[in-house]
Parts: C-alpha cells; structure tokens; sequence
C-alpha cells in the first residue's frame, strides 16, 4: 500500500507529541543530568562521568546490584514455574475458576498492600511473649507440638494418634472418589481440587512431622538439613523414597507427590534454621530477610503468569494431545514434547515481562524493609537517593543504569511478542 | 399578613445596619492605632497546620496588646531558598523563625541578621536560659531568641516499679549504669528500645549516640561531628557506639537486638506500662507522651509515668538535645524590639505552651499550670534549667547521612552484622562525599 505524503504522520502525531513529552524528553533530561552534581539548588555543576564513578564504588549500589539479580533469578523462575505448574494442573481440576480466582487475587492488590500484609505474616516479638506474626506463630506453636516429649505423655499421644487415625480413615472415606481420580490422573480423568488438596494436606503434616524428627532441632545452620538424620530416618527416607521412584513409574503419582515432598523439605529446613524460636525474617541478612521479600513478590506475581500460561495451554489443539497419547507418550512426555513447545513464545513473553517488573521491583522493598540490611535493590536506591538525599544527580545515573539494564529485555519481550503474533 | 412580613423585613435591615456601621467603626479605630504605630511587621515563618495556627493565636494577642500589626506570611518549603532569594533581592522580612542554629550562622555572617544585643538590657532576659542564650549567639553578638522547644534527652519510666523495687532515679551516667545492672539482677529489662521506623528506620538510635557524644566528648565535639570537622573514624565517634552497645545488647534491652531492630519506635515505649513490665526504662523525647496514652489511655502521667533527664558523666546538669526554632530579625525597628521582648516572655511563652501542646516554653518562669500534665510541665523545667542545649545533629548533617548512612549504620551496629571499624568507614566514605565542606572530608587512615 502507498502512502500519501506524511499522512501517517497525522495519525501518529497524537500518541508521538505524548511520548515525547512524558518519556522520550524525562528520558533525555534523566542522562543529562547524571553528568552534573545537583542538590536541587542552583548552580549545578558538571562533574562527568563521576556520579556513575562513584555508583560502581559504592556499596550499597552494588548489594543493589546483586540483590536484583537475586531478584531475578529466584522470582522469575519461580513465578513462571509455579504459573506453568498451576496452569496445566488447574485445567484439570473440577473447580478450576475459583482456583484461579483465588490463585490470581494478590494481583488485585497493590503492592504496598500486599507489602504490609506480609510484613504482618512476617511480624517478630521476643520469644516468650504472644507472636503477632502468622510464620512466627505458626512456628512457635509447632515448636511446642513438637517439644512435648512423647515418652512421657502417653496417654496425650494415644489420644492423638486415635484422633488421627480417626480422622485419616473419616477423610479417605470421603474422598474416596478423589482417591480413584488422582490413580486414574494418566488416563485422563479430571482431578477433585479439595481432594488433591486434603490429601496432600495430609501428608504434608506426616512429612513435616517425620522429617523433623523428635528432639532433633538445631538451629541456625546450613548443613543442617542434610547431616543430622539419624540412621533409621536415613533408611526411612531411602525406603520411601525408593517406593515413591516405583509408584511414580507404575502410577504417576508424581504431579501430587512430588510438590508435597518438596514442600515438607522446605518446612523442614525453614523449621531447623528457626529451631521453633521466632526468627526476625525480615533483620536476618542476607538470605532470610531477601528470600523473605521475593516470596512477597512471588505471592504477587504467579497469577499474573498462571493466567497468560494458563491461555497459551488452552490455545494448544487438544487432537495434538489425544494423538501422543493414543500413540503411548505418558504424561511426561507429552508435556516435555508438545505442551512447552506450543507455549514456548508465551513463556518467553510473561519470563521477559517479569524479568522487567523484577528490575524494576520497589513497593516490597520500600514498605518491607527500605533496603536496611543489605535488601537494598536499584530502584529503591535510586528513590531514596532523590528524595531522601537529593542528590539528583546520583539518582539519575543510578536511573540511567537501570535503564540500561532494562533496554536488552524490552527487546527481547518485542520480539517474542512479534514471533507469537506471526504464529497466529 | 403582608404587614408582619414587612415589619420583620425592617427589622433584619435595621438590623444589619447597625451592624455593619459597628464593625466598621470597630475597623476605624484598628487604622487609627496602626497608623498610630506607623508599621507592620512582617514575618515569614516555616509554620504550618496545627503550628502555625497556634503561632498565629500567640501573634494575634501581641497585635491586641500593643496594636502592633504582624503579617505572617508562611513558607511551607525550603526557608533557605526563600529567605536568601529575598535577601538578595534586597527584599528582606522584618523577622523569621529559621529551623535550627545552622541557618543563624550562615546568615550572621553573610551579614543579613539585625544584632539582637539590645535584648540583654530587657527585663525578660533574665528568664531566659543561657543556653539558648548561646545557641542564638554567634562571635559573641546576639542574634537570635528561642521562645518555644522541643526536648529529646528524656528517660520515661514507671513510678510504681521503681518504688516496688527500690530504685532511685540516677543523677549520673554511672549511677545510670549501676542501675541497669541492678535491674539485670532483679530479673528485669532495663530498657524498651525501638529502631523500627518504616523507611526512617534507625533514627532512634541517632538520638541516643548524639546525647552520649554531647556527654562523653561535650558540646565542642559534637558540633565538631556534626560539621564534620572530625572524621566518623574518630575514635571520639567510636566511642559513642560503643557507647551504645551497652544499652542496645541482649539482656538489656527487651527483645535483644533482633527485638531493638524489629520493634517500632512508638510501640516499644508501651512495654512500661504492661502487666508484667517488659521494661523498666525508655529513652525518648517528649512527644512520645502522647504513643504511652494511645497504648494504655487509663494511665494518668506524672502516678504511671514520669521522666527524668538522660544524666550526664558528673554530677552537674544533663546537657540536653532537641530542636525548636530560632527567631531572627533582618530589619530594625522599635517594633521588632517589642515582638522579639514579647515572644521571650511569660505571656507570650504561657499562651504558646497552651494553643500548642508538646512545644515547652524555654524562659524559665512560665508556671507548670501552662501545661496539660505534670509530666510536661516538668519536661519544660528540666529544658529551662539547661546549661548546654544542643540540636538533634543527625537532622543538621547532610540528608544522605544524617537521614541515610547514620540510620542503616545504626541498625548495622545493633544487628552486629559487621565489624564497626567497617560500619565508621562506610559512614565516612558517605560524608565524605557528601559534605561540600568540613575540616575532615578527605582521604582517613584506617580504612582501605
């Protein structure tokens, strides 16, 4: 088609006179100033390239630096792989838009809500007194089931185990049906949400509760998690462990199983770097307290990527499906052949998109912390650096580098966005 | 009908006649006096809200007595941008009340400032402390008051657990010290502290180390910190965090260190109060008042709580730290005179206590009755008895210390995440950059 002399040009005037004004000229104005020292007051002097000089030697900038990467990396693929999780198992459960809803909801909060909720669950008082917060809560009233040495309270551990089991057979009764769907998950059959997850519950808490083992708490280290087992839980875990390879073979059992496994080793480590005191998450550096803030992110963003992977999913042509089965491919290999493939532009937009928001992350750390004990993150620096010093002129190469920092996956989110769009 | 409806018309006109010819010959005689007195003062002030309707009561009643008008015209940003751009412009007001001491200084010796030294062959300057004398008074020329100011070296405590255990209130560092040891015995926790405070978080801290350097180094020293003329390495400066460390440790402090960091400021106060007491002590200035009431609204102060001033090393009066505002003149008139003798005065003081809450009254015979509280009233004796008064120096040092590296080097040092020759040296590579001036900015041994 041939264009008439600047014709377009009418058209885009609009949107163009917009984005110059509100970004292209804040942008020019932004690189420009980097090179000057500017406290607000006149004069402003040039200082070249020194404000970027002194960001590369400073340390928090590069704690800022690091922790973003942190950011990134633990985030992203977190988000995305819970997303993609959520999404393909979501679209076989009976009540799959309520557990979507409920899964998408934190996107409906802002973040500085979602930030002060979280400092909440978070919340430390000294051991001994009532915790306010739900972790620390949560905690030291498991510390205490724990602690009650079962020796010498007999009767209380009769009682609870005739309650449990009590409980088990009432539950399984219930579910039985759910019980036949997760068995007959390979062939198709639709999995009962509240099922999976009373199941999963279930053996969630046995989990925990074997793995901590009685009196066995240690607190504070590393290693912790893997060197003090005893020797009959070493062959309690090898026998389990080695069931659970034959049931995943003969049953595919591992889609339930395997997450709840995952999370019962979690809890353990979460529960023997704690020892059943209530730790202050957000003050221990430098793992805690930023893992502390990425799992807010987390909370936050994996609606967002279940609900865009959770479309692509659907947008894959069930007959494709049908055929690798009939053809003898079992679940996994359908998922690793033809799901990913088919969703893979859609996976590189939302990781690219979250990668951008991540660079960018500033409510979680401003409400949860203001990059006290080394949670500092670049886009907080930069606020703090402008508002709270006013020294513009730091703030802006600080601006200036995140920038820089974004531009490469802009691209990359564009082009994907563009190969998805030729696709269809 | 029509008749009452007409007569009640003329009435209302005869009467908002009558009214209107009052208040207009009310307004007459106002000019009459204004002329009279030849001159309207004008005066710009960083006042706002709650404040600046409080000043503007105090100004009202002055303008009543003497019929002196007052033009106060509030700036809500940036006095010094304001005032130096109206100096310049050789448009100065007749007075203005400057935010700390540090802007008193750099316009005494631009030379803007009126001397105030006619002040001291009043009546009222007798009640004024010395002081404020001093802070307002640079080479030796007055030039600046304090009517009203706010007190920081405080430490609030429960009458009821110290008569139950015993205690007496120290009147020196090391009768405090003594104390908090005794506390430890008994099984108590000496003191509440908290640093939490959202993105300010750290601030509280700053406090207690500026009241130790105003202690162990004096009043010389400090300014000397404060403008950087010694480094964040001085040793000087060390031991003020060390200093520190003796209060803000496990064992002292409730909670312990994690305790200190995850505590709010305006919450760790309530610990006093609890049943049993999760404290015996807190140090905190005197707004913190009002944050005991909203945690336990029954408490009565002056019988559930009551201070007493952070002491000093000897024997002599706590120096003290806190903040308030400076009055300044830049035009001399005889009405300057009498606004600037009015505002050191009872009157003026006693009303000012009165309209606003939480400000104390620097001159020393404003009676207690001025006060809502006992606790306040006190709070003001002990700030009008001060020989040393010193401004909160973290608000006086460059924003991206005093407001930056000096909070998170704080809450660094209670953690014990880093050794504090560490923590002094990153604080000094941050005032190094950003002070444009300072004996010590440059290169310090010590650190790499």
């Amino acid at each position: 088609m041939k264009h008439r002399g600047g014709e377009q040009w009418l058209y885009l005037a609009p949107a163009l006179i917009i984005v110059t004004f509100f970004l292209i000229y804040p942008t020019l104005v932004t690189i420009y100033q980097s090179f000057f020292s500017f406290s607000g007051i006149y004069p402003k002097n040039f200082v070249g390239f020194l404000n970027y000089n002194r960001a590369f030697n400073d340390q928090s900038v590069l704690i800022a630096l690091r922790n973003n990467l942190l950011w990134i990396v633990l985030m992203t693929s977190v988000a995305v792989g819970f997303g993609l999780l959520l999404a393909v198992l979501f679209d076989r459960v009976r009540y799959e838009a309520t557990a979507k809803s409920v899964i998408f909801l934190p996107m409906a909060i802002s973040y500085t809500a979602a930030s002060v909720i979280w400092r909440f669950v978070y919340a430390y008082r000294p051991p001994g007194f009532p915790q306010i917060g739900l972790l620390n809560a949560l905690l030291v009233n498991m510390g205490r089931f724990v602690a009650q040495p079962p020796v010498q309270r007999p009767l209380q551990v009769l009682l609870a185990l005739l309650a449990a089991v009590g409980l088990l057979l009432f539950l399984i009764g219930l579910t039985r049906g759910s019980w036949e769907a997760i068995r007959g998950w390979h062939e198709g059959h639709r999995l009962d949400f509240v099922g999976v997850s009373i199941v999963a519950g279930l053996a969630l808490l046995a989990a925990a509760y074997l793995a901590q083992g009685i009196g066995a708490a240690k607190p504070g280290s590393w290693t912790y998690l893997f060197i003090p087992f005893a020797p009959w839980q070493l062959l309690v875990g090898l026998g389990g462990g080695l069931l659970l390879l034959v049931a995943l073979r003969d049953h595919l059992w591992g889609p339930p199983l395997l997450p709840v496994l995952l999370i019962a080793l979690l809890l353990r480590f979460i529960l023997s770097q704690a020892g059943f005191q209530p730790e202050a998450w957000l003050i221990n550096r430098p793992w805690a307290n930023n893992l502390a803030l990425i799992v807010t992110g987390i909370w936050v963003w994996t609606g967002f990527c279940m609900v865009l992977l959770s479309a692509a999913y659907k947008g894959i042509p069930r007959e494709l499906l049908d055929a690798a089965r009939i053809d003898g491919a079992n679940e996994w290999q359908v998922f690793w052949s033809i799901t990913i493939p088919f969703m893979k532009p859609t996976i590189a937009v939302v990781t690219t998109t979250i990668i951008i928001f991540v660079l960018k992350i500033f409510d979680i750390v401003y409400v949860m912390t203001n990059g006290n004990y080394d949670t500092e993150v670049i886009a907080n620096l930069m606020v703090k650096t402008m508002y709270q010093f006013f020294d513009f002129g730091r703030a802006s190469a600080i601006a200036v580098i995140l920038l820089l920092l974004i531009i490469p996956f802009i691209v990359i989110n564009i082009r994907q966005l563009r190969a998805q769009e030729a696709v269809r | 009908m029509l008749k009452r409806s007409l007569t009640l018309l003329l009435i209302t006109g005869f009467a908002l006649v009558a009214m209107f010819t009052l208040t207009s010959s009310n307004a007459a005689t106002a000019a009459t006096a204004m002329a009279a007195q030849g001159r309207t003062l004008d005066f710009v002030t960083s006042f706002a809200g709650q404040e600046l309707t409080a000043f503007q009561k105090v100004v009202d009643a002055f303008t009543q007595k003497t019929g002196i008008k007052v033009n106060v015209e509030p700036v809500s940003r940036n006095m010094a941008t304001v005032l130096g751009a109206r100096v310049a412009s050789g448009n100065p007001p007749d007075l203005a009340n400057l935010p700390n001491p540090g802007l008193l200084d750099t316009f005494a010796q631009a030379g803007n400032l009126v001397s105030l030294d006619w002040f001291k062959q009043t009546a009222v300057f007798k009640e004024q402390p010395k002081a404020f004398i001093d802070l307002g008074t640079l080479n030796g020329t007055l030039y600046g008051i304090f009517p009203v100011a706010s007190l920081k070296s405080l430490v609030w405590y429960d009458p009821k657990e110290f008569a139950k255990f015993g205690y007496t209130i120290p009147s020196t560092f090391g009768e405090l010290l003594q104390l908090q040891d005794q506390m430890v015995k008994d099984g108590n926790t000496p003191w509440c502290i908290g640093l939490e405070s959202g993105a300010a978080s750290g601030w509280p801290g700053t406090d207690w180390m500026e009241d130790f350097m105003l202690r162990s180094a004096g009043p010389k020293v400090y300014d000397q910190w404060v403008a950087h003329d010694i480094p964040w390495t001085d040793p000087r400066v060390r031991e003020v965090f060390q200093l520190f460390g003796l209060f803000a440790n496990d064992g002292m402090a409730f909670g312990g260190r994690k305790g200190i960091l995850s505590t709010n400021f305006g919450d760790s106060v309530a610990g006093l109060n609890t049943t049993p007491p999760e404290c015996m002590m807190h140090r905190q200035a005197t707004f913190i008042l009002s944050f005991i009431l909203k945690a336990h609204p029954k408490l009565v102060a002056g019988k559930d709580f009551n201070i007493f001033p952070f002491p000093s090393f000897n024997s002599g009066p706590a120096p003290l730290e806190g903040g308030g505002d400076v009055f300044v003149a830049f035009k001399d008139s005889p009405e300057m005179h009498q606004l600037i003798e009015y505002f050191a005065s009872v009157e003026a003081q006693e009303l000012w206590a009165k309209v606003n809450p939480g400000r104390l009254a620097v001159n020393k015979d404003v009676p207690a009755s001025a006060y809502p509280d006992p606790v306040t009233a006190k709070a003001a004796k002990i700030l009008s008895s001060a020989e040393v008064f010193r401004f909160d120096g973290s608000d006086l040092m460059p924003a991206a210390v005093g407001s930056g590296s000096f909070w998170s080097a704080v809450l660094d040092f209670v953690q014990g995440s880093k050794p504090l020759t560490t923590i002094l040296c990153n604080l000094e590579a941050s005032a190094d950059s950003a002070y444009k001036s300072g004996a010590a900015t440059g290169p310090v041994g010590n650190c790499k």
